[in-house]
């Protein structure tokens, strides 16, 4: 990873920097489109609310300031009220409600207004995935093989040290040599995207 | 306590796994804080590291209980021997992901389907099959078939390229360019016929366009084993609105009202979406929107009641329009007979449609000059007598059908790619999806689907809307 980065955040803000608001789309899509999922909003209209979402990110990010609120909780306001926005324009439509309540989703959506755990949560494992798919293609297969297997699969290392032909402090020694690498790349992908640092 | 002795990573994952495995090196644990610090942090990432993702170790996880619904969220670290690397997307039955071949570290497209495998009668199972039997150029080709905690796997050619829906709304095409591509998809269609399978699914976004402009079926054999009209269902949005007739009514069980029996699905019902695909390049709606609530939808699809007064817009050639009607007739019999017989009147049109331009291009050129000339000519010999005012107001009106023709002359075969199709504007005449008819959603895709190429239109437009601008790599949602 080039550590001469500048801040993903800081980028964003310029509307016309396309290259680098499609990383930070890449990055906090996934965590949007899943809250967005749990929200009572249809399968098939997730998709659409979500870009709503990154048009009203991409209008407003410009406006955000550093030192007002962090930013991933200035992130959760904006899905938060495209979510409530979104209810209420189904509300007004007495056949959108009238389906909604026929799906069984008739609940009012009620979100906390500051992020909560599972947001943080989510956040933290969006980096890691992130930094297990910058990293990976620095690691050597067999290396890779052991990490995967052994680390994230949480296979008994003897298994996969007879699996891939290796002894088993040999899966150790792999698996962590690039844990230690993800570890990296963690903290300097926090730093770029979360507080512009 | 002596630091150089402090453990290592991979002792630490060493004593995770055996406690008691190293006895030096637990002794140490016990009176080193350091490590024990050292330790709890790696504890802490294993437990991220392993909820990365939807795979779970434990054989005897119910696999119906896998968190399908967060497969975007998570992606799993591998499927088989295939290292995932990307979420693509939902199809009916299974989710798709880029993936690749540990030891040949080529990308495929991998899609594993959400249920537990159920015999070689498994969906995904047959469309392996399907696939694998089919040797046809413009269908992405099968490579593996395998099973994953429990469920199938199928893994396919990774395409490049975007799908219609996205390629059509980057750049509008021109009629033109319509009819050779969808030309193309009929002649593929018409070799997969051949061999007797339908697509049954066909719309926009199972067509994929290479970057030199080929296109690719996908998704053979899906919507056969899906209940499309179910918003619960799990099978990707749009299905239904560019679905035959017939095929809504096989679906639903319901008897056809003239033989009273339940419809058979047919190489028709693929040349009516087909048509339907067609009908929504053309107006750039879906034959059947999918603001409509789920019942008035399927009523409208077992009708074929379509918006045909869409295809009614200025500016929609009518040999197009009328093809795309004949594909779309409510009757099977009414229709092509043949994929290849769509083609051909496809191909018929995009031909007289070159030819066309030409022919005008070059009679407009020729009366251009002769009107240049006339005009000289009279020039010259008015310039001794005549007045200044006289002079001007003689060479200024052409004639009409010169006129006519120069308006033909300035749009060069391609300038048709920068007229928007007329639909594209928003119609006041429009009933369906006026007012409280449509939806935010509607409204929003609609204008999302305008490339920046269609700006020239807001001039030509009735009624022109305030519109925000949003840069197209914005606006291009690239699954």
């Amino acid at each position: 990873m080039d550590s001469t980065r500048t801040s993903l955040l800081r980028d964003v803000q310029d509307p016309r920097n396309s290259q680098r608001w499609m990383e930070f789309k890449a990055v906090y899509e996934p965590m949007i489109t899943a809250f967005v999922r749990k929200q009572q909003v249809p399968w098939h209209e997730v998709d659409e609310l979500v870009q709503q979402v990154f048009i009203k990110l991409w209008e407003g990010i410009a406006s955000y300031r550093r030192g007002e609120a962090r930013f991933h909780v200035w992130l959760y306001q904006v899905v938060r009220h495209a979510v409530y926005d979104w209810h209420r324009r189904q509300n007004k439509d007495l056949r959108l409600r009238e389906a909604a309540r026929e799906q069984g989703r008739s609940a009012p959506v009620v979100l906390p207004e500051e992020p909560d755990a599972e947001w943080e949560h989510d956040f933290r494992r969006r980096v890691f995935e992130c930094a297990l798919a910058s990293v990976r293609p620095e690691i050597e297969p067999a290396t890779w093989a052991c990490f995967e297997q052994h680390v994230v699969l949480a296979r008994p290392a003897a298994e996969v040290a007879r699996e891939l032909g290796r002894n088993v402090n040999a899966v150790y020694t792999s698996a962590s040599r690039v844990l230690g690498k993800v570890r990296l790349a963690c903290r300097r992908l926090t730093e770029e995207w979360r507080d512009g640092s | 306590m002596d630091r150089s002795s402090c453990l290592d990573d991979a002792q630490l994952l060493a004593l995770i796994e055996q406690p008691q495995g190293e006895p030096a090196a637990a002794l140490h644990l016990d009176g080193c804080a350091d490590c024990q610090d050292r330790l709890a942090r790696v504890r802490e990432d294993l437990a991220l590291l392993r909820d990365t993702g939807p795979v779970r170790r434990n054989p005897t996880a119910d696999v119906t209980t896998v968190p399908v619904a967060e497969a975007k969220h998570g992606l799993p670290n591998a499927i088989g021997p295939y290292l995932v690397l990307e979420w693509l997307g939902r199809g009916g039955e299974a989710d798709v992901f880029r993936a690749e071949h540990p030891v040949l570290r080529h990308n495929v497209a991998l899609k594993w389907s959400r249920r537990p495998f159920q015999g070689t009668a498994e969906p995904l199972v047959e469309e392996g099959r399907t696939l694998a039997a089919l040797d046809v150029e413009g269908v992405a080709r099968v490579f593996d078939l395998g099973l994953h905690e429990g469920r199938p796997y199928l893994v396919m050619q990774m395409l490049r390229g975007r799908t219609l829906h996205h390629y059509a709304a980057e750049a509008p095409l021109s009629h033109r360019e319509m009819a050779r591509l969808i030309a193309r998809v009929a002649r593929i269609l018409a070799r997969a016929h051949a061999q007797q399978v339908w697509h049954r699914d066909l719309k926009p976004s199972n067509i994929v366009i290479d970057g030199e402009g080929n296109p690719t079926i996908i998704d053979f054999g899906m919507a056969g084993f899906s209940q499309p009209w179910r918003d619960d269902a799990p099978c990707s949005g749009g299905t239904l609105h560019f679905m035959a007739p017939e095929q809504a009514k096989q679906l639903l069980g319901l008897c056809d009202e003239r033989t009273g029996a339940v419809p058979v699905v047919g190489p028709r019902s693929d040349i009516f979406a087909l048509g339907a695909v067609l009908y929504s390049l053309l107006t750039e709606h879906a034959p059947f929107p999918r603001s409509e609530d789920s019942a008035a939808l399927i009523d409208r699809v077992c009708r074929g009641d379509f918006d045909r007064r869409r295809l009614a817009a200025r500016g929609l050639p009518r040999r197009l329009v009328t093809i795309c009607l004949r594909a779309m007739a409510y009757d099977p019999a009414d229709r092509y007979a043949s994929a290849d017989a769509m083609a051909h009147d496809l191909e018929r049109f995009a031909r007289s449609t070159r030819r066309n331009s030409w022919l005008a291009t070059a009679g407009a050129l020729v009366l251009v000059t002769a009107g240049i000339a006339l005009m000289l000519m009279r020039h010259g010999e008015d310039l001794s007598n005549a007045s200044p005012k006289d002079t001007a107001v003689e060479s200024v009106p052409p004639s009409p059908g010169t006129e006519a023709v120069e308006i033909s002359a300035v749009q060069p075969p391609d300038a048709e790619r920068t007229e928007p199709p007329t639909e594209a504007a928003p119609e006041t005449g429009s009933e369906m999806l006026t007012g409280d008819d449509e939806s935010e959603h509607t409204r929003r895709s609609r204008h999302l689907f305008k490339g920046r190429g269609n700006d020239s239109s807001a001039k030509s437009e009735a009624k022109p809307k305030p519109r925000r601008w949003i840069p197209h790599w914005l606006r291009e949602w690239g699954k």
